[in-house]
């Protein structure tokens, strides 16, 4: 027993010992990058519309009404993909729920969510810009450029 | 007949093709009513219709969450504002229909967010079927093991009603897990090419099987448990029974109260940890002061009589019994057993454990468990004993009570594998043959040295005595009497 003891010691002090602080630094800013792509993945379509008509307070069936006039029905979102979404977009405090009346929940979107929602339109607002330049004939630049 | 079972299955990688199913059973006259355990399907009967399914995920509960019912209720009110009637749900899939040629909303518009949600209850089921698998394996080792090792288990009916449903059960939370990981695989790959998610087109035969025979299985061993409490007032039915009822207990009112409460996900998980921890300790309490203080009140209440019963006490030989106690138990391979252990001050007690199997072959498999056991059990009680004379060479006298003299053990002590041949000679000495004649019995045998022990079985009757020197012929006369032989 006492000798199984001191060898799982002595493993483990070993490996502990192999693990430098710049290991666990590297380690960390893996994580850190890897967080920060997923945070500046672009939204889908349902996503960015529903965090777009939270800008103002609405419960579910609103939401999928404004989101259908808005996109003058070329958006249409189901009530499976509107709730599935609520729910995890509440989980990650990125809208929060103001009232709850009639089996009607209302909620509007948080600062956290706000910031989502921007760095998406700012995302489309380059890729737009991209659009407009090809539009306006930027071959000459791209044959000069240096 | 109005309603029709049948046995299916549906989760998360299948669930588009049970929406054409439920469509093809519709246009037969069947209507789905209820979905049990994901596997058992209850239909009623209705006029052929042409109607559409559309069955979505929509996550109900976690560990740590649960929606509330005004929360679904809302969920339902708003598919039916776009064209869909809510049927049932079964765990996290939500079932919907309409007339075939009414327009509606799909339920789902978006297959990257069908993929999130699908993949979220997804990574959950897996991280359950990670924790759940290897206990599940560890429980089946157990309960096997003990099935064919063991006389306890032998006579333990649960264990025999359960245990047909295991086997299927290994092979199936193994199999889960795999499919599940293929699935959320493959459709990973699917959504970042942009492609549509591609579901099982597996019959799920072993599923089905597994879930049935679970579902069916489980009738009897309640009926069993229900039994063995309040027909047979089995003590330690009542005792195990204690700690399932307090945690079932505490997991509803977590569930019912801590779950869908509008708190901080540390809040829940202090909450979790809290509800274990509080059922484990009160189970803990109950079970400990069962056994020691409710035995007194179990013997006024609870004990049923021994009239009858064929039973060895110290009554039958001088009057001076203290108390007894009596369990009863059944089982389907032995479907009549009781233990007695008859106790007097200063004497000590005597033990009869009766059992009567279903045929002989399950009497003789008794007997036999029995002889392995006298075996098994001689060496841990005088190991350190046995160790001690080898390690100083010198002999300790108790080991004569395992039938070691001191002459045996002078000749093998200087040998090498004098201690391994000392252990074999003092577990051959363990069992041995008595006289049947004398017991008027099929099969006889000592279960240790001193004669203290013994098995006799008569025909599909199995006695277990101890406490007594049964090689003395008075003692022999009188147990013979009282146990009927």
């Amino acid at each position: 027993m006492l000798f199984y003891l001191t060898y799982i010691e002595t493993r483990y002090t070993i490996y502990l010992a192999d693990v430098s602080t710049v290991d666990i630094a590297q380690e960390d800013t893996k994580v850190k990058i890897k967080e920060e792509e997923m945070a500046k993945k672009a939204l889908t379509q349902p996503m960015y519309y529903i965090l777009l008509s939270l800008k103002e307070a609405r419960h579910g069936y609103e939401i999928m009404q404004y989101i259908e006039w808005l996109t003058g029905g070329r958006v249409v979102v189901g009530p499976g993909t509107l709730y599935s979404l609520l729910s995890r977009f509440e989980e990650d405090s990125w809208i929060k729920l103001i009232s709850r009346k009639d089996n009607k929940k209302t909620y509007v979107i948080t600062d956290k969510g706000k910031n989502e929602l921007e760095e998406e339109i700012a995302r489309l607002e380059e890729m737009l810009e991209d659009v407009r330049r090809v539009q306006g004939g930027n071959e000459d630049e791209f044959q000069n450029r240096e | 007949m109005n309603f029709k079972i049948e046995s299916n299955y549906i989760n998360i990688t299948n669930y588009p093709s049970i929406e054409e199913h439920f469509q093809k059973m519709a246009r037969e006259g069947w209507m789905i009513k209820s979905v049990i355990m994901g596997s058992l399907f209850i239909y009623e009967k209705i006029e052929p219709s042409d109607l559409e399914f559309s069955i979505t995920p929509y996550e109900v509960e976690t560990v740590f969450t649960r929606k509330s019912k005004e929360e679904l209720e809302e969920f339902q009110t708003v598919s039916k504002s776009v064209g869909w009637n809510y049927v049932l749900k079964t765990f996290n899939l939500h079932i919907y229909c309409k007339e075939a040629d009414q327009p509606a909303i799909d339920l789902q518009t978006d297959e990257e967010e069908k993929f999130k949600t699908l993949e979220f209850i997804g990574k959950k089921q897996l991280k359950s079927l990670y924790i759940l698998t290897p206990i599940f394996l560890f429980f089946s080792w157990f309960i096997l093991g003990g099935l064919f090792g063991g006389t306890g288990l032998l006579k333990r009916g649960s264990v025999q009603i359960i245990s047909p449903v295991i086997p299927f059960g290994i092979l199936l939370s193994i199999k889960n897990i795999f499919h599940m990981r293929k699935f959320l695989k493959e459709n990973r790959e699917n959504i970042k090419l942009g492609q549509d998610i591609e579901f099982s087109s597996s019959k799920f035969r072993l599923e089905k099987i597994t879930l049935s025979l679970f579902l069916i299985l489980i009738i009897p061993l309640a009926l069993h448990y229900l039994y063995n409490i309040f027909v047979l007032r089995n003590k330690i039915m009542v005792i195990i029974a204690i700690p399932i009822i307090i945690g079932t207990i505490g997991g509803l009112l977590y569930r019912q109260f801590v779950k869908p409460a509008k708190k901080s996900l540390g809040y829940k998980k202090f909450g979790f940890v809290l509800m274990l921890a509080s059922v484990s300790i009160v189970s803990l309490l109950v079970s400990q002061f069962s056994g020691l203080e409710v035995t007194k009140v179990a013997r006024t209440y609870l004990e049923p009589s021994t009239q009858g019963l064929k039973i060895l006490s110290f009554n039958d030989f001088d009057n001076e019994e203290e108390f007894g106690d009596l369990i009863k138990e059944a089982s389907p391979l032995v479907p009549k057993a009781h233990t007695y252990i008859s106790h007097s001050s200063g004497k000590g007690r005597i033990e009869t454990e009766y059992s009567k199997g279903i045929n002989r072959s399950i009497a003789k498999r008794l007997v036999k468990k029995h002889k392995m056991e006298g075996r098994d059990n001689v060496l841990p009680s005088y190991h350190q004993e046995l160790e001690y004379s080898f390690e100083e060479g010198e002999y300790v006298s108790q080991l004569e009570l395992i039938g070691l003299s001191k002459e045996e053990f002078i000749e093998l002590k200087d040998k090498p594998d004098g201690e391994e041949k000392a252990e074999e000679l003092v577990k051959n000495k363990a069992v041995f043959r008595a006289d049947e004649k004398i017991w008027n019995s099929d099969e006889a045998y000592f279960l240790n040295y001193r004669r203290t022990k013994i098995v006799i079985r008569q025909g599909e009757e199995v006695f277990y005595l101890k406490g007594k020197d049964f090689s003395d012929p008075e003692i022999v006369e009188i147990a013979k009497a009282s146990l009927g032989l």
